[in-house]
């Protein structure tokens, strides 16, 4: 039973709208969307903005969250911070699934020694451990924006592969596929044309865990002093920075802390909604 | 607090106060210590220590023919007294103690001490300290194989060492204080098949014997009974190696360290915590922070650059936000406590307007672009981020760069070429010259230790000429010129002497902080009956 | 089978020749000299020099690969720059701690996690109650390195109940609180694929035919649905238990506990070269052997599974 991308849609927001951990995964995920989007016209201040006479003024009036070890106010830097780990999330993972789509298709479709040499490479990317990889990666290329979204990128594509593979695999001599070769499409649009878009539902669930994977990975990144370059605040960068303080300011623990936490758990409830919504074998988030 | 020398001062006698009350007798076998590392030592062996904790290590195992005391200064170790030094100050010759012996019962002679210094040298050891002994006479040629003799260190009988120079060396006694000037036992270094492993079965004359080290985890050491200045007062040194502040902070909150180096965060909140009043103990590190100017580089080649991102920076705001009572703001690179160190050396006021005219002068009217270097470590950050936007106030617009430590030192030293980086210098030697030669002599661009690639032909002839110096005054007067001098051209912006704070438990007596790292050799340590914890 | 077992060792060896290229190419690309953070301060052109022939750095890259491949099949993986331990030393010094960390772990999030997620599958089944499902989503949003510094507080310096941290003398009350730790931030996945595999069993004609049946809600529940539900759990145990075999950086980083994790992060800030490479070396073997007996396991849980 093939389908196209319109069917796969109507039926996706059909589920949704009655999935309400769905429902609030996307209101949580919209919302922090939406406030990296519009951070300069949010943040009542510009994150950068030192005040070296107010520092670490807890939560009150003027500065809803306090003011970090420079008097930058702490809500400010959050909506920016925002951006950064979102960025991250979303480069990350568009790296990721391209090139684990790409090739996990390309493997499940051709079989043969094109699959066994693409799921060698696999197999011997999943040798490393995933967050020591992306450390040697970010030693070997240099911290950085960019070697962030590579690095936590290289580390996730072999997951993905495995996985498309998988469907491509129990897919690939259904009948509309072999419909679409019989009236002489060509390999690459049947691949992505036809073969793709009844794939897409396990690699959408998979990117919405894996933005929330990479938010954590940046985080613990951080924690090993290899995370997002000042002055570009990230979550996972404040809440390190903020670690010494635990005892004089919680607030610059507490509060990059809970942003990560909901961002995850917004990923993960609307990847949890959406396993529910496009997947009708089973309930839950596989990971 | 510390922006004047009489604070200084104070915090000098604050330090020599220790932080127990002496009982009435001092209690013998008075239990173990329990102290922590932040890293895992690297080696013990002396000719490959080049860490101020493999030092501070180091200088509990074994003895030189001097060493430190706790303020600094130079003083007979191995050596009965200090030595007789030639008029022309070339040869120096020590009496050593007699009866000294190595942990494994073996007595110390002479021919150990030449040993030592000669296994530094030996260019099949590749120690990374031969340039201690470089002034040695015959140094420079043994280390390059070009001779097999080193005429210059000779033991005459069993207890008397002549050492002769090829030139007068001022500071050649603070040398031999270095962990490189520690005396081995030929035998247990020979022992092994791989001489390099030497470095986990150290095997000294020191105070206190290694016990067990387990990687990563902890390092035991006992007293030695027999040492030659009677056995100390502990049982035991238990350093645990604890890497996360955070987790120090645990465990000696805890109960479960007496001693504790306070991050200036962790200083803030002991400070406003009466239990911890009297227990806080500052002492002056022998140290210098600072924003290195590529004096090679464009636009930093321009001496009127230089002086504008000096004019640039309000340091003192920077760090009194950052540092409350941590710091002696730096306008030199010589730290109070050293002879040399002025006092009344103008820094660069904070003056943007001046700034942006200096570099409208030098060229530059809408500023430029640069990037500063710098470690990953979360302190670093505090420091350089808002000098990053003083400096956008004056149209530079800097980029701070993070490298984590290995990739950093290669940067900054030989193999890059960086606008601009933060980072500070450690004394090897509680030396005026360790604050000068090593960082602004041209013979030292790179990394040699000059990494502001500074060069002046008047600075090192000055530079030069202080070292065959041996006057005291003399010498403290043409290092106090040459750092004016240097600091002129301002290769550097200075930033800050650092003062450590310590939190000592109530029960630690007769513990006295140093400012040099192989200084403390902990004999002196008691631990009174402890009383309920926190 | 033993043909099976013999196939996929041998697959190993490419696999493993594979991993060692790829850390080798890394540690190539790794920017600056590593002899320059080895020598310190004040070092001399010459000294950089004779350190650089000392480690065979002077060397083409393919000899120096060729050197270290040649030693490695010998099973000397040669000394560290920094300390000069030898590396194969250092591995056998670790991997006991992180062994005893990773067992601990496991057994406590196993439990947890199978219990939790059976308990909450049973009750949603019966009443439809979301409220599990959310809480451990919850859960697991949580930073490792958070939990850790709770934990160490909580237990450690308030109750006083254990070490606060470091391996002491190396007994098994030191390894409470990181193990703790691990265990509960690792059991809320285990707990999550239960659960939904437990509904997903729970959904089953056969379920309904054995409640039909009138047998006892208990028989029901653990002989037919977990029996069943382990099949898919067993899996996730196991990925689960290879994750940490290898080391967990953070954890060992925080209570100070010299694992492997530790041992490898460590290398490759010191750009050890020797150490990386047999860290990386090692974990690809604890993961291909722990990836065989996984699939060795899932064959014997769930007997429709042919080798061929």
């Amino acid at each position: 039973m093939g389908y196209g991308m319109d069917g796969l849609w109507a039926r996706a927001r059909r589920r949704l709208g009655r999935n309400r951990g769905a429902r609030a995964g996307l209101v949580i995920v919209g919302t922090l969307a939406v406030a990296a989007l519009l951070a300069p016209v949010l943040a009542p201040q510009p994150p950068g903005r030192m005040d070296l006479d107010r520092v670490l003024l807890p939560p009150g009036p003027g500065h809803p969250l306090g003011t970090d070890y420079f008097g930058r106010d702490m809500l400010s830097r959050l909506i920016y911070g925002a951006r950064v780990s979102l960025t991250v999330g979303v480069v990350a993972q568009s790296l990721s699934a391209t090139v684990g789509v790409t090739l996990g298709l390309v493997a499940g479709y051709c079989g043969g020694w094109t699959d066994l040499v693409i799921m060698r490479l696999v197999e011997l990317m999943l040798c490393f451990p995933d967050l020591l990889l992306a450390v040697g990666l970010t030693v070997a290329l240099g911290p950085g924006p960019y070697t962030l979204f590579l690095a936590l990128g290289l580390v996730g594509w072999p997951g993905m592969a495995r996985l498309v593979r998988g469907e491509a695999l129990a897919l690939r001599d259904r009948e509309f596929l072999e419909a679409a070769r019989a009236t002489g499409t060509g390999p690459v649009r049947v691949l992505w044309g036809h073969l793709f878009p009844n794939c897409l539902s396990p690699v959408i669930i998979a990117v919405t865990g894996g933005m929330a994977a990479c938010i954590m990975a940046e985080a613990s990144l951080s924690f090993l002093g290899l995370g997002a370059q000042p002055p570009t605040p990230s979550w996972g960068s404040m809440l390190n920075l903020g670690r010494p303080y635990l005892h004089l300011a919680p607030h610059l623990v507490i509060f990059p802390g809970l942003a990560i936490a909901l961002a995850v758990f917004g990923f993960n409830l609307l990847g949890d909604g959406l396993r529910d919504a496009l997947d009708p074998r089973r309930s839950d988030f596989p990971g | 607090m510390a922006r004047h020398p009489a604070a200084f001062l104070a915090l000098l006698v604050l330090l020599a106060a220790g932080c127990a009350r002496l009982p009435a007798a001092i209690p013998e076998g008075s239990g173990v210590w329990r102290g922590c590392l932040n890293r895992n030592p690297v080696t013990l062996d002396p000719a490959y220590v080049v860490t101020l904790l493999d030092s501070s290590i180091c200088a509990l195992l074994y003895n030189g023919l001097v060493r430190f005391d706790e303020s600094g200064r130079v003083v007979p170790d191995l050596a009965r007294t200090m030595p007789d030094v030639s008029a022309d100050g070339l040869t120096y010759t020590f009496e050593l103690r007699r009866g000294v012996r190595f942990h494994n019962g073996r007595e110390l002679t002479a021919e150990d001490v030449v040993y030592s210094f000669r296994r530094i040298l030996d260019p099949a050891t590749i120690s990374r300290r031969s340039w201690v002994f470089e002034a040695v006479e015959g140094a420079v040629a043994f280390n390059r194989d070009e001779r097999t003799d080193l005429p210059g260190v000779r033991a005459e009988g069993s207890h008397r060492v002549v050492i002769t120079l090829a030139w007068p060396l001022a500071h050649f006694l603070s040398l031999l204080a270095m962990p490189a000037g520690y005396v081995v036992d030929r035998n247990e270094v020979e022992r092994h098949t791989d001489p390099r492993d030497y470095g986990f079965h150290p095997v000294g004359t020191g105070p206190w014997v290694l016990e067990s080290w387990v990687p990563g985890a902890y390092l035991r050491l006992r007293a030695n009974p027999d040492y030659f200045e009677g056995r100390p007062h502990l049982d035991a040194l238990d350093y645990r190696i604890i890497e996360d502040g955070a987790t120090a902070v645990a465990e000696f909150r805890a109960g479960n360290l007496h001693l504790l180096r306070l991050g200036p965060v962790e200083h803030a909140v002991f400070q406003r915590d009466p239990r911890w009043e009297g227990f806080l103990v500052g002492a002056p590190d022998l140290a210098v922070y600072y924003l290195a100017l590529n004096c090679e580089k464009e636009p930093f080649d321009n001496v009127l650059v230089r002086q504008a991102v000096n004019h640039a920076i309000d340091r003192q705001a920077i760090l009194e936000a950052v540092l409350p009572g941590r710091y002696v703001l730096a306008n030199g690179s010589i730290p109070p406590g050293l002879d040399g160190h002025d006092p009344h050396l103008e820094g660069y006021r904070y003056d943007p307007a001046l700034a942006r005219r200096l570099l409208a002068a030098a060229g530059y009217p809408r500023g430029f672009r640069m990037e500063i270097v710098q470690t990953s470590s979360p302190g670093v950050l505090q420091i350089t981020e808002p000098i990053q936007r003083m400096l956008a106030e004056v149209g530079v617009e800097a980029r701070l760069v993070q490298l984590e430590s290995g990739a950093f030192f290669a940067t900054i030293g030989d193999q890059g070429n960086p606008d601009c980086f933060f980072v500070s210098w450690w004394a090897d030697i509680p030396d005026a010259e360790n604050f000068l030669y090593p960082l602004f002599h041209s013979r030292n661009r790179g990394g040699g230790g000059n990494r502001a690639r500074f060069s002046d032909p008047a600075v090192d002839a000055i530079l030069d000429r202080a070292r065959l110096t041996l006057g005291a005054a003399e010498r403290s007067e043409l290092y106090r010129d040459a750092q004016r001098l240097v600091f002129s051209q301002a290769p550097w912006v200075p930033l800050y002497f650092p003062i450590n704070y310590l939190a000592c438990r109530p029960e630690v007596g007769g513990f006295v902080a140093c400012s040099i790292a192989n200084a403390q050799k902990m004999t002196g340590v008691w631990l009174a009956p402890p009383p309920a914890a926190d | 089978m033993t043909a099976y077992i013999v196939r996929r060792l041998a697959l190993m060896v490419p696999l493993l020749v594979g991993v060692s290229l790829v850390t080798f190419t890394l540690l190539y690309l790794v920017p600056g000299d590593p002899v320059q953070s080895l020598v310190g301060e004040r070092a001399t052109p010459q000294m950089v020099e004779s350190i650089r022939r000392e480690l065979g750095l002077d060397l083409p890259l393919h000899l120096r690969y060729g050197r270290w491949l040649a030693r490695t099949v010998r099973g000397d993986l040669g000394r560290s720059w920094a300390t000069h331990r030898p590396v194969m030393v250092s591995l056998i010094d670790r991997f006991p701690i992180t062994l005893k960390l990773s067992v601990l772990a496991f057994a406590l999030s196993t439990l947890l996690g199978v219990t939790v997620g059976v308990a909450t599958a049973v009750r949603e089944e019966a009443g439809g109650d979301h409220l599990a499902r959310w809480a451990l989503l919850g859960g697991q949003s949580v930073p490792i390195i958070y939990l850790c510094l709770v934990f160490m507080y909580v237990f450690g310096v308030w109750l006083r109940l254990t070490p606060v941290s470091g391996l002491g003398d190396g007994s098994i009350r030191y390894f409470l609180l990181p193990a703790g730790a691990l265990g509960l931030y690792t059991s809320v996945y285990k707990a999550r694929m239960t659960r939904s595999a437990m509904l997903e069993v729970l959904r089953q004609d056969y379920i309904r035919t054995a409640r039909a049946k009138g047998l006892s809600e208990r028989v029901v529940i653990y002989r037919h649905a977990l029996k069943n539900a382990m099949v898919t759990v067993v899996t996730v145990l196991g990925a689960g238990l290879s994750a940490l075999l290898v080391g967990s950086v953070l954890t060992e980083t925080v209570f100070g506990l010299p694992g492997i994790g530790k041992l490898q992060i460590d290398g490759v800030y010191a750009r050890d070269f020797p150490v990386v490479m047999g860290c990386f070396l090692f974990q690809a073997v604890v993961l291909s052997f722990t990836n065989l007996a996984m699939d060795m396991a899932y064959a014997w849980a769930n007997p429709r599974i042919r080798f061929d």
